[in-house]
């Protein structure tokens, strides 16, 4: 057999390194359900295929975003009529109402309690790319209209003072901003590293 | 807890410090053997690169588990797709006209290369191309931005799985890459 | 005449290792990780806005950074470059490394040498502050905190470096 390139020294080393890091990942994977890493996600789109279909879902923190800096979209909401004149998401129309929302957006966003292949084929109708509300009311009661700042991942002063402006905007408040660590770490610059 | 601004800075020192003593250590001082990487003589930044970024995500995953470090209060990198990609591709054609990256460029200037002062210069000629270009890249420079997000969001799965994964998939990727070593060592030597 | 024998590199992984040990660190004590071009980016603005104030402002680019810095020197990556380049120096110094030349490949001069190695940079740095950071901030960094965009920025970097391999193979051999 061939000269060995390395000297037998350097290969120890390595094989206790690769041996560490096996048991390190192994210990990892095994803890890893008690880590809590869904905290609210802000990932914006997500798309899905529920019974085979395909489905666009955006989430509640990226559709108060787009609301809040007056992007044009069409809001569609599918639940029952009671529970639109109870509290809809400001700017929705109902599905059923007479007054026809204003073609030209490129954006429908449909939200309501009936599953989601249901309400893309109820929103499917209307002009423009289908996107179902992820979590539906419940998700934007507790990510923008009552945020638990416990949960939110926030990662300096700024994007704090964001998410409680946005929810004052919708007319709700905060939760738990007295518990909130606020000496959070910011970096002073944080355009380049 | 607050720490005071100049034992950061200080603490700042002393990181700058241990990272230039290993990257001269590893040999990065040196474009050629840096440059080796591409050419599969000498896979030492791949090796070097991967086992740092394993080593301090397996860390970061166990402090944080522990409690000792606060994962939503670190600082992740944004990320946006499209510059990441092209800007990567261009990066990656540089590095290899140079042989250099921007911090090992510094530990290879102060070992004396003159090459890498050349580097410097460019470097800086680069930064001040992009300040005046920056208006009209206005566009393309914050498109398909999706955020601070990780990976484990991203995928949907846990935090410590995919952990285990990429540990995992690095320790074959290290293996492979002995392989490809040797018999690239071989038919050059 | 004696000529001081180099010692041999470290063991690629052992660096590796230690590197990761420090971004550890990093990330505790300061809550974000390592930077190298971010310091160039600052260096630069400071000094072009000792000498231009006005051109500087008008870049957004280099305004960013002075209204969010006082000094550089109170800035967390150029202390930490200054340290890099400090512990390359003692690095270099205590293992023989330390030699004027300049490093290129047999076949090609001097002078085509550092025009290559002056264009890259150019392209380099120009790459970095498209991406957000260069190969220590986003590569290491962001790897370690698993931001899809490092993984991204870590395969384009290979994927364009071994395509133009080949082409440029009269620079190394």
């Amino acid at each position: 057999m061939a000269k060995k390139q390395h000297n037998p020294e350097p290969m120890k080393t390595n094989h206790i390194f690769a041996i560490l890091a096996i048991l390190a990942g192994i210990f990892a994977a095994f803890t890893s359900h008690s880590m809590k890493n869904n905290l609210y996600p802000t990932w914006k789109f997500e798309k899905a295929r529920v019974d085979g279909e395909k489905v666009r879902y955006i989430s509640a923190n990226h559709l108060a975003n787009l609301l809040y800096q007056k992007q044009s979209l069409t809001l569609l909401d599918a639940r029952p009529w009671k529970d639109y004149d109870n509290y809809h998401i400001p700017t929705a129309l109902h599905l059923d109402a007479d007054q026809k929302p204003e073609g030209g957006k490129d954006m429908v966003v449909v939200y309501g309690s009936a599953e989601e292949k249901e309400l893309y084929r109820m929103a499917n109708s209307q002009p423009g790319k289908v996107y179902v509300l992820q979590g539906g009311m419940e998700a934007w009661y507790s990510m923008v209209l009552f945020p638990d700042m416990l949960q939110y991942r926030v990662r300096n002063s700024d994007q704090l003072m964001f998410i409680l402006r946005r929810s004052g905007f919708f007319g709700g408040e905060a939760q738990n901003t007295q518990l909130l660590n606020l000496n959070v770490r910011e970096s002073r610059y944080r355009e380049g590293c | 807890m607050e720490i005071p601004e100049i034992y950061l800075l200080l603490f700042a020192l002393l990181t700058g410090i241990a990272f230039g003593i290993f990257l001269e250590k590893a040999g990065f001082g040196n474009a050629r053997k840096l440059v080796e990487q591409f050419y599969f003589t000498d896979m030492r930044m791949f090796k070097v690169l991967f086992s740092a970024i394993v080593t301090a995500m397996a860390g970061i995953y166990w402090l944080s588990y522990l409690g000792w470090l606060d994962i939503t209060q670190i600082y992740i990198n944004g990320t946006y797709i499209w510059p990441q990609v092209i800007g990567g591709v261009i990066f990656g054609v540089g590095f290899v006209m140079t042989g250099l990256c921007p911090g090992t460029a510094c530990v290879s200037v102060f070992t004396g290369k003159l090459d890498a002062l050349a580097v410097f210069a460019g470097m800086f000629a680069g930064l001040i191309l992009f300040a005046e270009l920056e208006p009209m890249l206005e566009g393309i420079l914050s498109y398909s931005s999706i955020g601070d997000i990780s990976l484990y969001e991203l995928f949907n799965v846990e935090y410590g799985i995919l952990t285990f994964v990429i540990i995992l998939i690095a320790l074959a990727a290290f293996w492979f890459v002995g392989k490809v070593e040797e018999r690239i060592g071989k038919k050059a030597a | 005449m004696k000529t001081k024998q180099a010692y041999p590199y470290w063991n690629p992984y052992i660096v590796g290792v230690g590197l990761g040990i420090l971004i550890i660190l990093s990330f505790v004590v300061t809550g974000r990780g390592l930077g190298a071009i971010g310091a160039f980016n600052g260096l630069l603005a400071s000094a072009i806005h000792a000498i231009a104030p006005d051109y500087a402002m008008s870049k957004a680019a280099f305004s960013n950074y002075l209204s969010g810095v006082e000094h550089p020197l109170r800035d967390w990556v150029v202390i930490e470059i200054v340290g890099v380049c400090i512990g390359g120096l003692i690095s270099g110094v205590v293992s023989g490394r330390f030699k004027f030349e300049v490093l290129k490949g047999p076949r090609i001069s001097n002078v085509t040498r550092l025009i290559v190695a002056f264009s890259g940079g150019v392209l380099m740095a120009f790459a970095a502050k498209f991406t957000r950071g260069c190969t220590s901030g986003l590569a290491l960094s962001g790897g370690s905190v698993m931001s899809p965009g490092a993984w991204l920025f870590m395969i384009s970097v290979f994927i364009g470096g071994y395509s133009v391999a080949f082409l440029m193979r009269k620079l190394w051999n």
